[in-house]
């Protein structure tokens, strides 16, 4: 044996029986030797060698093209030597996953794609699908949320009848002038109710119903206001604001869910604030950009829509501060749900916007 | 070179046979009175490694959208098959990439299909329950699979289980359960129409009938998931292989019925009854009013009570959510793997509650602190605590296993099983 090879112990198993065999492994001439107290002698070409990828500390092993008898050798410079003068070379992925620095490397990439995938990839993708969703499959979802809300926190309208036709003609006037809303068909009408819990406010729900409340009603003189607000939550409809959240959010669990398995009943919960808290900043825009497009239509300005929502926050700042008061006094326990002002935290930005472009 | 530098032998490995008494024929099988030598399994994995492997194989499944997936589970699989050596020799993972790849596109497109139809073909639905007997097949292929692709010494494991014996094992505790549904569906409708369930007392019978029923119910579904997971275990143990020898359960029914009392009703019940007298005293010394009683308490008592409450309400809950989890694994693996042979050779495992309890209460502390990022080393730890508390009690040497008949070449099906993984415990 010539002293440059390199050589060391293995064991030999011969794929017939589970004997294992001490074997004594070299090269020479591009051929693997195997050399065995017992009676083991062969020899194989190098190209008909497959080393097994380094799996940690365990041994490894080497098999040969077309047979079952393979070798099991241990890890060390020794067999490193011996799998370079095989000319062996480990897979792009085996030298990656070997290294710290890549493995921290691939990290940082997950963070980063899941990142641009939260803030990019997912509101794209729902922006993509949800014109494919039919609305209808929105129906028993929306039919659902206002049956509980009618439950816990609505109270019926207490408008009269007239006025009520009047603002649902309005409404259906204004709706009927864009046919992007035409899928919500029948659904789309205004559902008149009342909730002091609430105060001012409309909500759009994504099946196709709007709910305005009589406290929103009672706040403005001019019918004029109230459509603008109408226009905004028509906007969500319109661009489908609704089902875009919905799929984000279950997009979010089901990755969540897929990512930690075991303990995502930890995160359950997480999503589900995801769920219910509001519309995104950008969508809230392009409802304002929709109200305010809608109303230039008509010959009005943007600025109705401005001072309908001044109107609106300068109401809930009271509301609010009525409710500190009373929490003060030690009546404590106020119903806070749905609070209007942390759901819309940027109003002021939203005015100005309005005001600037008529 | 002398064997005992061979790299691959442990320094604690028992001396072989070959060095004890001689026996009269070197191929016979030991002499039966020959104390077993037993041979721990160890692992060498750690939780360093097999992270740098995870995470470098999720960003390259990632950035394929899942088609280096594949190829990822048998890196998985490589990792712990080969770091689980038994004297000295590690196991092997064989699954084919490209074949596990084949198998998942069929099963997500069946898959699927069955998604569209469910969508937008809703009446047509009925129609999946074709699919119904494809369970059991499934199951078995992804038995088959498993073990086929499982080796150990150059040989490999195999499964021999049939559709026809999963049938079998399941139609007892089927037709114990229909039997029982309808013993309970019979006496119900009996008292409902022949007692007088009006006015106060009737409304008081009622109430009671109705717990018995439920009492009976939940006995019900006691028995049979025992049974079925009692048949489902002898039929996988029962019908495995390694090379030519087979291996040979004989643990009892009546067994299981022992561990799902035990982790169902006892586990829940000392864990209440060991916290309850704590948690009241808690309760009193914050200062919270218990059944009408008020304790008091000085100074920062109930605020420093009113932490510790906190924190025994969060072990306790703890103690509860993985509790009967990891006791249920230490008891039916203790169970089956001490009541299982392969031929003369034996298996010996002594898991115990407490020790692998804090590893599965400390992964998952781990797993919460860091978002998830432990799961590799809380893989490692659950697969160290499995082999170093499993061996396998030779009787003669491990040497003489021999192959089974020529291995068939992967069956229809078995990739597209693979997905499902149905568990081995093994
Ligand atoms: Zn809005």
């Amino acid at each position: 044996m010539q002293p440059n090879t390199p050589c060391l112990d293995a064991h030999y198993y011969d794929g017939r029986s589970s004997r294992r065999q001490p074997v004594r492994l070299s090269v020479d001439d591009a051929h693997l030797l195997l050399d065995s107290p017992e009676g083991v002698r062969r020899s194989i070409p190098a190209a008909a060698v497959r080393a097994s990828e380094a799996q940690g500390s365990a041994p490894r092993t080497l098999r040969f093209v077309n047979d079952n008898a393979f070798c099991e050798v241990g890890q060390g410079p020794e067999l490193d030597a011996l799998l370079t003068a095989l000319c062996h070379r480990d897979s792009i992925a085996v030298r990656l996953q070997n290294r710290w620095r890549w493995a921290l490397a691939s990290l940082a990439s997950i963070a980063l794609i899941l990142l641009a995938a939260y803030f990019w990839g997912l509101p794209w993708g729902a922006k993509f699908i949800a014109p494919h969703v039919p609305v209808t499959a929105m129906r028993s979802l929306s039919d659902e949320t206002l049956a509980q809300l009618d439950k816990y926190l609505f109270k019926p309208s207490a408008l009269p009848e007239d006025r009520r036709r009047k603002l649902q003609d309005d409404f259906q006037k204004f709706a009927a002038a864009d046919p992007g809303l035409a899928p919500y068909g029948d659904r789309l009408v205004l559902s008149f109710r009342a909730s002091p819990a609430i105060g001012p406010n409309a909500f759009a729900l994504p099946g196709g119903q709007i709910v305005l409340l009589d406290e929103l009603v009672a706040l403005y003189d001019d019918d004029a206001e109230i459509l603008a607000i109408l226009g905004h939550e028509l906007g969500h409809l319109s661009k489908r604001h609704g089902i875009r959240m919905l799929i984000q959010s279950s997009a979010v669990a089901v990755i969540s869910a897929a990512w930690l398995g075991d303990i995502s009943y930890a995160v359950g919960a997480v999503s589900g604030a995801l769920l219910s808290s509001g519309y995104s900043r950008d969508m809230e825009r392009e409802a304002d950009d929709y109200a305010a497009e809608r109303l230039r239509q008509r010959g009005e300005s943007p600025a109705l829509l401005a001072s309908a929502l001044e109107k609106l926050e300068a109401a809930h700042h009271h509301l609010r501060r009525a409710q500190k008061d009373r929490d003060k006094d030690g009546g404590g326990g106020g119903e806070k749900y749905l609070d209007w002002l942390s759901s819309h935290p940027n109003t002021g930005e939203r005015i100005r916007q309005l005001r600037e472009n008529p | 070179m002398q064997a005992d530098t061979l790299p691959l032998l442990p320094d604690d490995a028992p001396a072989g046979p070959h060095s004890g008494p001689a026996t009269t024929d070197d191929a016979a099988p030991a002499r039966q009175d020959e104390a077993p030598v037993e041979y721990r399994l160890r692992f060498t994995g750690t939780g360093d490694e097999y992270f740098r492997i995870w995470i470098v194989n999720l960003l390259l499944s990632i950035l394929t959208f899942g088609i280096y997936s594949a190829w990822a589970k048998v890196r998985r699989e490589q990792y712990f098959h080969r770091n689980t050596l038994l004297d000295g020799s590690g196991f092997d993972y064989h699954g084919e990439p490209k074949a596990i790849l084949k198998g998942r596109i069929i099963a997500v497109a069946l898959l699927g299909t069955l998604a569209l139809v469910d969508k937008f073909a809703h009446d047509f639905y009925p129609l999946a329950l074709i699919a119904l007997p494809l369970i059991p097949w499934l199951m078995i292929r992804s038995f088959v699979f498993r073990s086929r692709n499982t080796s150990f010494r150059g040989l490999h494991f195999d499964f021999h289980g049939t559709y026809k014996g999963l049938c079998k094992a399941y139609l007892v505790p089927f037709l114990v359960f229909i039997a029982l549904a309808g013993t309970v569906a019979a006496v119900a409708a009996v008292i409902y129409t022949t007692t007088e369930l009006t006015g106060m007392e009737g409304a008081f019978r009622m109430l009671v009938f109705r717990k018995i029923l439920s009492g009976v119910s939940l006995l019900g579904m006691f028995l049979l998931i025992s049974m079925l997971l009692h048949r489902l275990k002898a039929f996988q143990f029962n019908n495995l292989a390694f090379g030519a020898s087979c291996f040979e359960s004989w643990f009892k029914l009546k067994s299981f019925y022992g561990i799902y009392l035990r982790v169902s009703v006892l586990f829940p019940l000392l864990v209440v009854l060991a916290f309850a007298p704590i948690l009241v005293t808690l309760l009193l010394l914050a200062g919270i009013p218990v059944g009408g009683v008020r304790g008091i308490a000085p100074g920062i008592v109930p605020s420093i009570a009113f932490a510790v409450l906190i924190i025994a309400i969060a072990l306790m809950y703890i103690l509860l959510l993985i509790g009967p989890q990891a006791w249920f694994a230490v008891l039916q693996n203790n169970l089956i793997w001490n009541k299982t042979r392969l031929d003369k050779h034996r298996f010996k495992s002594d898991q115990t509650f407490w020790r692998f309890f804090w590893v599965l209460a400390g992964n998952l502390l781990f797993m919460i602190l860091t978002l998830g990022l432990y799961w590799p080393w809380a893989r490692v730890k659950i697969a160290r605590y499995r082999a170093e508390h499993t061996a396998v009690l030779a009787a003669g040497s491990l040497d003489d296993f021999v192959a089974g008949a020529t291995r068939e070449k992967s069956a229809v099906g078995e990739e597209v099983a693979e997905i499902f993984d149905f568990d081995f415990g093994f």
